[in-house]
């Protein structure tokens, strides 16, 4: 009989020990935040704007921790978008954006005709605009990422989305490949 | 056991691995002296050439000398730009650029006049008592005002080179030339060895190496035996300078490939021979050196060869920096069509020119115009095989068939992880590979992908920075405007609970005030008959009649809270009093001028009241004063007369400016 006692007293002392072991692990090595949310942030594109319904990159990378899909980001496209399946675990889907979307561009302010409002610069998530009230603004091109948040808040659509334009810093040796022209031999008969 | 400097005084090589011995061609080019071309009609200067953020310091229609400095940069590895000839700047625009995407680059074109007039600052020859008194600082200073960049290909400013953070323990002059058909160097060193071994003598005297080699490819002879004369006329010490003679190989003259067979060492992944003590400059450099400190003349022009089948007077030619090469090969009669390659570099390494209206540059040490039988034709690439021959001929230990196969399925980061970074695009793996698979090519798109996608990664990250900083900023100020506000609502608060009362009894005294003042007028209308008249007449009248009625307030106001403190009276007193003139003051100006006119003619009838007004006001409030308050102590009296005097002074004023208003 003692030892059916000495039995239960045993293993309630172990069940104690250990479950204090373990919530005292629990705390002291917790883990702040999801990883993955941080690992999925880092490959997005950081333009903050909000083209996949979310209000920036990082609410987006939470959302792709959650189950969202993996192809609402027509700035990173498709390459980042494959990253991000690789990355979420799941199998990679066309993007929802079209092929025009996915073109690098920058946003130009035809500087006559801004009133200086300053709408954009408020608009810009990354602070590339530069200049204040009544004054001409001025977009700086290194610092744009192509969001196309500041072109509705302009009262006198002024801003343009320009692609980027392409130069010995920035070629690509492949979009610039001779094109290969065949031509077709006299076949002898 | 013998150290390495004991080695390198031996002429101990080392092997280099891989390699490869193309047919050399050199002996197309360098049989003839080098020759100069004649002027271009026009030049065209590439403005952002090594070093960028630098400012134009020419205008169109300027004119410039030969050698005039043409950019003006603070950034440390800014180069200068020069015009290579005299003339007028006809125009600063877009140019088809030369590099492989023959994409266009802003240019400075010149328009040469003909005179190849020199430039002020381009001095006779100093001598060698006169170079050794300038100091290292002033050496180096004129060697980044030349700007000198390297001239074996890679341009990269020589300056920074010779200012190196660590020790140089060993230099090496690179003469080896080993990419075929090139003879520019030889050249220089067989016609200006004197000039060359100066300009050695000037890198010696800056990096103070123990060691320096002059290291020439055995396929050079003459040039090697020009060298050996010259090191032994040279003031360069005999000790520890020595010409090295390096049996032929491509591409023993790559600057890591150098070094390996002279020393034995390795450069290791992603370092610069700088941290191994050792720096490699090119013969041609050294000339510039020379040149750049002895005369002042900046790098403006260099040996090009002019070669290939397709061209009749095939040679080397001192060619001013910027000509176009259209002109080039005019004047040496290339006799090929549009369709025929004009490829600038060599055979291995070289890329196809896209327009030949683009400029020579710093590092053109070649234009190569073959014939058409004269490469091997292009075929179509086969699959590979996996000869493993690439490999074998690989200078860079890599695994190129490895380095194709990830390339070509873009899986960049795999290929990085082959150590893509460390391939110097010597095209030797191509020239070998059976399959002619173009390897070179899928490199180097693989490296300007890799490239991009980093710059990108960069960009991501700085923008999500400025992001954070942007959200943190308006986190801030609206928190600051929440507490602002939470503040003023805090102040607003107890200010109403401390002078609660004190507000109300000062609301109480006004309106107290107010009745007094009343009592007041309808003391001094029945005590003052003369008055009652004129009461309501005249501005300045009713102006005084106000300040009348706020010395009656104030006065009042120091019977009713005699009790309470002075100050809160007189502030009271004088804010009255003073908002007196304050409210009339900014009416209209027409409306001021009509009512000037107005109170000027009544002013004249008032005027003559003024005095009896004032003193039976001055009376009557006394009286109402003695009447009301028999407590009235000394202080309000004090009040009283105070506002009284502001009374006076109010009224002078009006009629000061009445009288201004007249004139």
């Amino acid at each position: 009989m003692s030892g059916i006692f000495i039995a239960i007293i045993l293993l309630t002392l172990l069940a104690l020990f250990f479950g204090l072991l373990l919530g005292f692990a629990a705390e002291k090595f917790k883990v702040e935040g999801d990883p993955l949310v941080e690992q999925l942030e880092a490959l997005l594109p950081q333009t903050q704007c909000g083209q996949c319904g979310y209000p920036g990159c990082r609410p987006y990378a939470e959302a792709i921790a959650n189950g969202d899909k993996i192809n609402k980001c027509p700035p990173g496209g498709t390459a980042t978008m494959e990253k991000l399946a690789d990355m979420a675990g799941v199998d990679p889907e066309p993007l929802t954006a079209t092929e025009e979307v996915q073109i690098k561009k920058v946003a130009y302010i035809r500087e006559d005709e801004c009133i200086g409002c300053t709408k954009c610069i408020q608009a810009c998530p990354v602070d590339a605009i530069l200049g204040t009230g009544k004054l001409m603004h001025t977009v700086i091109i290194d610092y744009c990422t192509g969001c196309d948040l500041c072109v509705e808040p302009c009262p006198v659509d002024c801003i343009d989305m320009l692609p980027v334009t392409q130069n010995i810093k920035n070629w690509d040796w492949k979009l610039n490949a001779i094109p290969v022209k065949t031509i077709e031999e006299d076949v002898k008969c | 056991m013998l150290t390495l400097f004991e080695h390198i005084d031996k002429g101990t090589l080392w092997r280099s691995s891989g390699g490869i011995h193309p047919p050399e061609r050199k002996n197309l080019s360098n049989r003839k002296p080098i020759k100069t071309l004649p002027l271009a009609d026009e030049y065209v200067v590439p403005l952002p050439q090594v070093g960028e953020s630098a400012v134009l310091i020419v205008k169109q229609g300027d004119y410039v000398a030969k050698g005039a400095i043409l950019t003006k940069g603070t950034h440390f590895g800014h180069l200068a730009a020069h015009a290579p000839t005299s003339g007028h700047i006809s125009c600063i625009e877009e140019r088809p650029g030369n590099h492989a995407s023959g994409l266009a680059v802003l240019s400075c074109v010149i328009n040469a006049d003909g005179l190849d007039t020199h430039d002020a600052n381009i001095h006779p020859p100093l001598s060698s008592n006169e170079v050794d008194q300038l100091t290292d600082k002033q050496l180096l200073t004129k060697i980044q005002q030349a700007g000198i960049a390297g001239l074996g290909g890679a341009a990269f400013p020589t300056h920074i080179k010779l200012s190196p953070a660590s020790d140089i323990e060993l230099v090496i002059i690179n003469g080896i030339e080993c990419e075929p058909y090139i003879t520019a160097d030889d050249m220089i060193m067989r016609e200006e060895s004197d000039e060359i071994l100066n300009g050695i003598a000037i890198i010696h005297r800056l990096l103070a190496p123990k060691r320096l080699i002059i290291a020439i490819e055995d396929n050079k002879p003459e040039a090697i035996e020009e060298m050996q004369h010259a090191l032994n006329r040279s003031s360069l010490p005999k000790e520890g300078v020595r010409i090295t003679s390096i049996p032929t190989l491509y591409p023993s003259g790559g600057e890591k490939q150098l070094i390996q067979i002279l020393t034995g060492q390795e450069v290791p992944s992603g370092a610069i021979p700088a941290q191994l003590g050792i720096v490699v400059q090119n013969v041609a450099t050294a000339y510039a050196i020379n040149q750049a400190i002895v005369r002042n003349v900046p790098l403006i022009e260099r040996v090009v060869t002019v070669t290939g089948d397709n061209i009749q007077r095939a040679g080397n030619y001192w060619i001013p920096i910027g000509t176009p090469i259209s002109h080039v090969l005019t004047q040496t009669q290339f006799i090929g069509d549009e369709h025929d390659k004009v490829i600038i570099g060599g055979p291995m390494m070289g890329y196809a020119l896209h327009n030949d209206n683009a400029p020579t540059l710093k590092g053109s040490n070649c234009i190569l115009l073959p014939a058409r039988d004269e490469l091997a034709p292009e075929q179509k690439e086969l699959p590979c095989v996996r000869c493993g021959e690439c490999a074998e001929v690989c200078p860079a230990q890599l695994l190129p068939q490895q380095l194709f196969w990830h390339a070509k399925a873009q899986e960049y980061d795999k290929a990085t992880s082959f150590n893509l970074a460390d391939c110097i695009e010597c095209g030797c793996c191509t020239y070998v590979c059976p399959s002619e698979i173009p390897l070179v090519e899928y490199y180097r798109i693989a490296k300007a992908a890799i490239k991009a996608e980093a710059e990108e990664k960069k960009q991501a990250e700085l923008a999500k920075q400025r992001f954070d900083l942007r959200t943190q900023r308006l986190e801030d100020e609206k928190r600051a405007r929440e507490a602002k506000q939470k503040a003023s609502a805090q102040r607003r608060k107890s200010n109403m609970s401390s002078s609660d009362k004190d507000a109300v009894a000062l609301a109480m005294a006004r309106i107290k005030a107010k009745k007094a003042a009343a009592n007041a007028q309808a003391d001094s209308t029945s005590t003052t008959s003369t008055r009652a008249g004129a009461e309501t007449e005249t501005e300045t009248g009713s102006d005084h009649k106000r300040q009348d009625i706020s010395a009656a307030v104030a006065r009042a106001k120091a019977k009713k809270a005699a009790q309470k403190s002075a100050a809160a009276q007189d502030v009271t007193a004088s804010n009255i009093t003073s908002s007196m003139p304050e409210t009339s003051a900014p009416a209209d100006e027409r409306q001021a001028k009509i009512a000037a006119a107005v109170a000027r003619a009544k002013a004249k009838k008032a005027g003559v009241k003024q005095d009896a007004a004032d003193s039976s006001t001055g009376i009557s409030a006394e009286d109402t004063d003695t009447l009301n308050a028999p407590v009235d102590d000394k202080k309000a009296r004090i009040a009283a007369a105070v506002a009284k005097a502001k009374a006076k002074k109010a009224a002078l004023k009006i009629s000061n400016n009445t009288e201004h208003d007249k004139d």
